[in-house]
C-alpha cells in the first residue's frame, strides 16, 4: 500500500489525537491523483476532508488495505504496518505545530529513498512540500 | 365570616406562648453548634474545587516545577489539556480581543480573544522595539538561537490579531518560549481559522511568582467554537526558560547554567564582582564604604557560593 501522511517541520503527525492542520487544496490534489488509479482508504475521522470523493472509510482501513491501494493516514501509528508499506508520500506543512505523536517510519534511513520532491501552494498554507519515498 | 347554625363563631385556637427556659436555649445552641461542626466536616470531605485540576500529566498551574524543565518538552498539559472556558463562552462567535491593564509592577495580565478572519492582520508587522516589558534586559549568549536571550513575546501573536506595539500584549520571554513554546500553537490556530473561517477562543495568561518581573511561563488555552473543540482544544503551560541559561525571574538577570533544560536544574548564583580583603577574609560589594588597605585588596568575579567555599565571609555592612 501507499501511505499519504501530513507532517510538520519536526515530523510531528498529531496532537491530542487530532490532526495538526488541514488544507482543502491538498485534499483536492490527493483526490485527483488517486482518481482512476487506486482505491483511496482512510478512517471515518478523515472522510469529511474529502467531500464528493470516491473512497472507503473504516476504522481498520490499514488492516484492510491491499497492495497498490492508497491510505490517507492522520492519527494512526504506522510502525506496526511498515512491512506492508510499498510507498510513502509525505506532505510537509512547512510550519511548526505542537505534536505528541511523530511519523514513525525512518524515511531518512537505509530502507527508503526519496524519488521526488515538489512544492505547491495550499489554500491556507503558503507552501506544502510533497515528498515521495520508495523502498530501496 | 363563617357562622354555624347556632350562630357560633369558631374561636381561633390560641397557641399558648411561653418564654424558653435557660435549658431550652442552651440545648438549641448546642444543637446548632453540632450541626455547624457536621456541616464543616462534610465540606472538608468534598474534593477541592476546580483549581486548575490534575488530569493527564498530573500537573496543575500551582505546582509548576521549573527545575524539572526539559528542553525536549517546551510545554506541558494543564488540566489534561482541557481549556477552562465556560459553556457560554464556548458558543460565542462574537469577535473580540481584550488585554488586561498592566499591574502596579508594570506586568501584563490576561490576553483573551475570539480569533477569526476579521481580527487577523492584512498589513505587514510593524516595529515593537520601543516597548520595554517588565524585567526587560537586552542580553546575548552564543548558545541562544539568534544570540538574544529575550524577545518581546506577544501574548496573542501578531498573525492572530495583528497587534503591534501593544504594551499590554508583550512580555519579556525567552527565544525558546517564543519559538519552541508559543509559536506552534499560534500557527495551528492561525491555519485552522484560515482554512475553516471558524472562530477560536484563545486565552494567554502570563504566570508570575510573587512580585517577579518576568513570568515563569504562560498558560495558553484554545477552543474552536463552531465544531465544539473538534479542530482545536488545548490547555498548556509553556516554560519561559532557555536551555543552558538560568534566569532570576525577580529581575530578569541571567547567567549560563548547563543544567537548565536537563530536567534536573542545579541552582547556581549569578556571576558578580566583589572586593576582597585578603587579610580579614571578608568580601564586599564594589561600592562598600569600608576602606580596604591597598596591600590587602583583591577583586573577584564569580559566584558568591564559590567565594564562601574559599573561606571568605560576607561584609556585615554592605551585606554582599
Amino acid at each position: 500500500m501507499t501511505v499519504l501522511v501530513c507532517v510538520e517541520d519536526r515530523l510531528g503527525q498529531s496532537f491530542h489525537g487530532k490532526r495538526l492542520s488541514r488544507d482543502r487544496a491538498l485534499c483536492a490534489r490527493i483526490a485527483a491523483a488517486a482518481s482512476g488509479r487506486a482505491l483511496l482508504r482512510m478512517s471515518p475521522y478523515s472522510q469529511p476532508l474529502f467531500p464528493n470523493t470516491p473512497l472507503l472509510a473504516s476504522e481498520d482501513y490499514l488492516d484492510q488495505a491491499e497492495p497498490g491501494e492508497w491510505c490517507f493516514v492522520e492519527r494512526e501509528d504506522l510502525a506496526a504496518y511498515e512491512e506492508k508499506i510499498e510507498r510513502i508520500v509525505l506532505y510537509r506543512w512547512e510550519r511548526t505545530y505542537p505534536f505528541d505523536q511523530t511519523f514513525a517510519i525512518p524515511v531518512q534511513g537505509e530502507g527508503w529513498r526519496l524519488v521526488s520532491q515538489e512544492g505547491f501552494a495550499g489554500f491556507s498554507h503558503e507552501k506544502i512540500t510533497e515528498e515521495v519515498y520508495e523502498r530501496v | 365570616m363563617y357562622r354555624n347554625a347556632n350562630n357560633y363563631r369558631p374561636r381561633k385556637k390560641r397557641r399558648r406562648q411561653s418564654r424558653p427556659s435557660l435549658w431550652q436555649m442552651l440545648l438549641t445552641t448546642a444543637l446548632m453548634l453540632l450541626l455547624w461542626v457536621l456541616f464543616t466536616r462534610l465540606l472538608d470531605s468534598l474534593p477541592e474545587p476546580a483549581a486548575p485540576d490534575v488530569e493527564g500529566t498530573g500537573v496543575s498551574l500551582g505546582d509548576i516545577d521549573m527545575a524539572a524543565f526539559r528542553k525536549e518538552e517546551p510545554w506541558i498539559d494543564i488540566n489534561g489539556g482541557v481549556p477552562g472556558f465556560t459553556q457560554e463562552e464556548r458558543t460565542s462567535t462574537e469577535p473580540f480581543e481584550t488585554y488586561a491593564e498592566l499591574d502596579e509592577l508594570g506586568r501584563c495580565g490576561v490576553a483573551y480573544a475570539n480569533i477569526c478572519r476579521e481580527l487577523m492582520p492584512e498589513d505587514e508587522r510593524e516595529g515593537i522595539g520601543q516597548v520595554k516589558p517588565s524585567g526587560w534586559q537586552s542580553v546575548k549568549y552564543d548558545i541562544v538561537d539568534g544570540k538574544y536571550l529575550y524577545n518581546r513575546c506577544h501574548l496573542i501573536g501578531f498573525q492572530l490579531a495583528g497587534e503591534n506595539a501593544n504594551k499590554q500584549n508583550l512580555i519579556t520571554g525567552t527565544r525558546y518560549l517564543n519559538i519552541e513554546g508559543m509559536l506552534p500553537f499560534e500557527n495551528m490556530v492561525a491555519d485552522y481559522v484560515k482554512e475553516t473561517d471558524n472562530h477560536v477562543l484563545y486565552r494567554v495568561t502570563p504566570v508570575y511568582q510573587g512580585s517577579d518581573l518576568v513570568a515563569i511561563g504562560v498558560q495558553m488555552e484554545g477552543w474552536s467554537v463552531e465544531d465544539e473543540g473538534d479542530g482545536i482544544a488545548f490547555n498548556v503551560f509553556c516554560y519561559n526558560a532557555q536551555p543552558g541559561i538560568a534566569i532570576d525571574y525577580a529581575t530578569g538577570e541571567s547567567w549560563e547554567n548547563a543544567s537548565v533544560g536537563t530536567g534536573q536544574t542545579v541552582q547556581t548564583d549569578p556571576s558578580q564582582t566583589y572586593q576582597l580583603n585578603t587579610k580579614t577574609k571578608k568580601f564586599h560589594l564594589p561600592d562598600c564604604s569600608i576602606a580596604i588597605d591597598e596591600a590587602n585588596r583583591g577583586v573577584y568575579t564569580g559566584q558568591r557560593a564559590d567565594l564562601i567555599e574559599m573561606g571568605y565571609e560576607p561584609c556585615g555592612r554592605c551585606k554582599p
